[in-house]
């Protein structure tokens, strides 16, 4: 929680204000001074922050309703969602009173849109690299208005091909952003969505949202964008751990499963074991089967048939028809990878034993495949 | 609506893998043409060319006689519909299939004309405030077809639309994407690697194998004159029965013999496969599973186009049988589509005739077809 010493905007919150806040409030200032009407914009609990008078705490009227002005007290109000602003207050009662909330409402939503959303980003983006410590964490939700005990998960999008054009440019209108999400730009190629999760069903929804903006993306701006998603998360303090875990989860995915683009953190639980095998270990292991020996063996052609046939969960008519090849054609083929390495592809053990052996030659996730 | 021209196109990925060789296609305004094959046969990476999706290597590709090489997919005009039918699941159905022109800042009436009208075209208008978990497969698929259908693209791009939906629903899709088209008099470029799909959709089917084009033509085409083995045995379902035979001549006749079997060729096959000097050699003779029957009035009429069989299985359908055969001279099995009111069983050792007019030859080596050259 931020220390209020009542004594104008700069004392306000606890620790120096940023440049941008500086701009924000100057030019809100600058503004309001040059109407004729008396306008003061208020914190939630009713301290004044604009104008910077150290006047005393204005008590704000209990029964205000969001978004309409309200005429209580020779006074008209309107209860505004511009952190820390939380009400304008206009002396008068007139019609034009009334007008003028409205507009210095309009306004703090067009400046907040340029300034301190930048400002907020750069916070938030820190929380999620972990840069920040618990109790700032809770003094950068404070600031923002960021509810701090709210169940969220971090959905990560990257295009790595972006261009000229940057992620964020190119991803904010696809990406829907509710009351309580976060849309947070990481860099020129990434993007984070620090997603409220009460209003998701399952994270099979999340699945069906980052596949529907992956494909959206395809199809409106020819751009591939991978997405990866973390792990739900009970506070905002932990929003970091979720945004790592969707970040292993496209490092990880990106390694085995190329072929995707939407990866589920909690989805690639062998690929993650294996990603941790040391480098030089998974190599011994995978050379037993793939080895100089084997290398005519496994040719594009036979590892693209065996890789069917395990998607096909070891059915040889589903495989033989997708691969448009004849039964016997299969069974030949098993039988020589059987004859080469003693695994009989056709039985369950020899099958898994022979597709950890396969990814052991991805093993060795300590290098990051991407850039972070 | 567009006419779409390929001309000599390659797409070679960095490593030097070359997932398309030379393909070169004409296709007209209005057509439904249907690129099919295997997996890995580059028909996908055809399309996502043609969408802007993928560079082109080397080539030309032309919509409505403008070089598009280097002009943006948004700016193509064409529209893709993929097999991974993805909706936004918190929104609408009308919101979904409305989000592409909101993106591009199309006026809000023009969009509420054009989602009605697509809605109206799908029947799926009773489902527009719906969301796509209220939705079963088949109409979230159609909700798909919506969002490209609303962009009023020159042409249609599908990338195996029904290839998550279960058989049944598979099926009924299809004549609905048919009937879209008959609808919509536009042109569509449809990729799949049922063949059955491409039999019953397509104007035009290309046949594509590791890369290169095998054959571009009419569904009846394909099915009566495949030009090699490989779109012979690709077309059709059960695919056709082939047997490396020797030709042989005797006297005036020639027969193609393979195992303890020996079939009489009929004249007119006879003369080209001797203009060809085939005769003494061996050869792959194709015959489709319609062509080979048990009927006793064929077997009658044809004593010289029998073989000997054993029936392993007999595969019961209602309106057609299966009969799958063994015979000397083939060590897989054969397979015969007969009459359902066929008396033949599992273990009984039979003799089935060879419709030779039906009958293809192939060469052994480079697999090109003999006589329908």
């Amino acid at each position: 929680m931020g220390t209020k010493v009542n004594k104008g905007i700069w004392t306000y919150r606890k620790g120096a204000p940023t440049v941008l806040d500086k701009l924000y409030f100057d030019q809100i200032n600058a503004i309001l001074a040059r109407l004729t009407s008396v306008v003061q914009l208020l914190d939630e609990h009713g301290c004044p922050i604009i104008p910077d008078s150290g006047a005393d705490m204005i008590p704000i009227p209990i029964e205000l309703d969001s978004g309409r002005p309200q005429v209580i007290d020779n006074r008209t109000w309107l209860a505004v969602k511009a952190p820390p602003i939380a009400c304008v207050v206009v002396h008068g009662t007139e019609a034009a009173s009334v007008d003028c909330a409205l507009l210095v409402q309009s306004l703090l939503g067009s400046l907040q849109d340029a300034l301190p959303t930048s400002n907020r980003n750069d916070a938030c983006r820190r929380v999620l690299r972990e840069e920040l410590s618990a109790p700032e964490i809770e003094s950068t939700a404070h600031e923002y208005g960021i509810p701090m005990e709210l169940e969220r998960t971090v959905i990560v999008f990257h295009a790595l091909q972006a261009g000229r054009i940057s992620a964020m440019d190119l991803l904010r209108d696809m990406i829907p952003v509710g009351d309580d999400d976060l849309l947070v730009e990481i860099d020129r190629h990434t993007l984070a969505l620090i997603k409220s999760m009460p209003q998701v069903e399952s994270m099979e929804e999340l699945q069906q949202l980052a596949e529907a903006v992956e494909q959206t993306a395809l199809s409106e701006t020819a751009t591939r964008v991978t997405v990866a998603i973390g792990e739900p998360k009970p506070a905002f303090t932990q929003t970091g751990e979720s945004y790592r875990e969707a970040w292993r989860a496209l490092e990880v995915g990106h390694a085995f499963k190329p072929e995707l683009n939407v990866y589920l953190y909690r989805n690639l639980i062998l690929e993650r074991f294996l990603m941790e095998i040391p480098r030089d270990m998974g190599q011994r292991y995978n050379q037993i089967v793939f080895n100089r020996k084997s290398s005519r063996l496994f040719n594009e052609e036979m590892l693209h048939t065996i890789e069917m046939f395990f998607a096909k969960d070891l059915n040889l008519s589903d495989t033989a028809r997708q691969l448009y090849i004849h039964r016997n054609t299969l069974v030949y083929r098993l039988d020589k990878v059987q004859r080469q390495t003693g695994l009989d592809l056709r039985h369950f053990d020899d099958a898994i034993t022979f597709r950890l052996l396969f990814l052991l030659s991805k093993s060795g996730g300590d290098q990051p495949t991407l850039v972070r | 609506m567009a006419s779409v021209s390929l001309k000599h196109i390659y797409k070679v990925y960095t490593g030097g893998v070359t997932a398309v060789s030379d393909f070169t296609l004409d296709i007209e305004d209005k057509e439904f043409i249907v690129l099919v094959g295997p997996s890995g046969c580059g028909k996908s990476t055809t399309l996502r060319m043609v969408a802007g999706l993928e560079e082109i290597s080397e080539g030309e590709l032309y919509i409505s006689d403008k070089l598009v090489n280097d002009v943006a997919p948004k700016d193509r005009d064409i529209a893709m519909v993929f097999q991974n039918y993805a909706l936004y699941p918190h929104m609408t159905v009308y919101d979904n299939m409305a989000f592409g022109l909101k993106l591009r800042k199309t006026p809000k009436a023009e969009i509420e004309r054009r989602v009605h009208e697509a809605a109206k075209i799908l029947d799926i208008e009773y489902l527009l405030n719906r969301k796509p978990k209220a939705l079963s497969g088949g109409q979230r698929q159609r909700v798909a077809l919506g969002r490209a259908i609303v962009r009023e693209p020159k042409v249609f791009l599908m990338d195996e639309p029904l290839s998550n939906l279960d058989a049944k629903l598979r099926v009924q899709m299809r004549t609905e994407i048919t009937k879209l088209h008959q609808r919509l008099q536009t042109t569509f470029i449809y990729v799949t690697h049922d063949q059955t799909e491409a039999l019953t959709m397509g104007t035009r089917i290309v046949v594509m194998k590791d890369g290169f084009v095998q054959q571009v033509d009419s569904p009846q085409n394909l099915y009566d004159f495949p030009v090699n083995r490989f779109v012979a045995g690709f077309i059709g379902s059960p695919q056709m029965n082939f047997f490396d035979v020797k030709l042989v001549r005797e006297g005036n006749a020639v027969y193609a013999v393979f195992g303890d079997n020996k079939i009489l060729i009929p004249q007119g096959k006879v003369a080209k496969l001797n203009d060809e000097s085939y005769i003494g050699k061996e050869v792959v003779l194709g015959i489709r599973p319609e062509n080979i029957h048990d009927e006793e009035v064929f077997i009658a009429n044809a004593p010289k186009s029998l073989i000997d069989v054993s029936v392993e299985v007999v595969e019961l359908l209602g309106s057609e049988t299966f009969l799958y055969l063994k015979t000397s001279g083939k060590e897989d099995n054969v397979i015969a589509r007969v009459d359902p009111r066929t008396v033949s069983r599992a273990g009984d050792s039979i003799k089935v005739a060879f419709d030779t007019n039906h009958l293809h030859f192939f060469d052994k080596d480079t697999e090109q077809t003999i006589l329908n050259r």
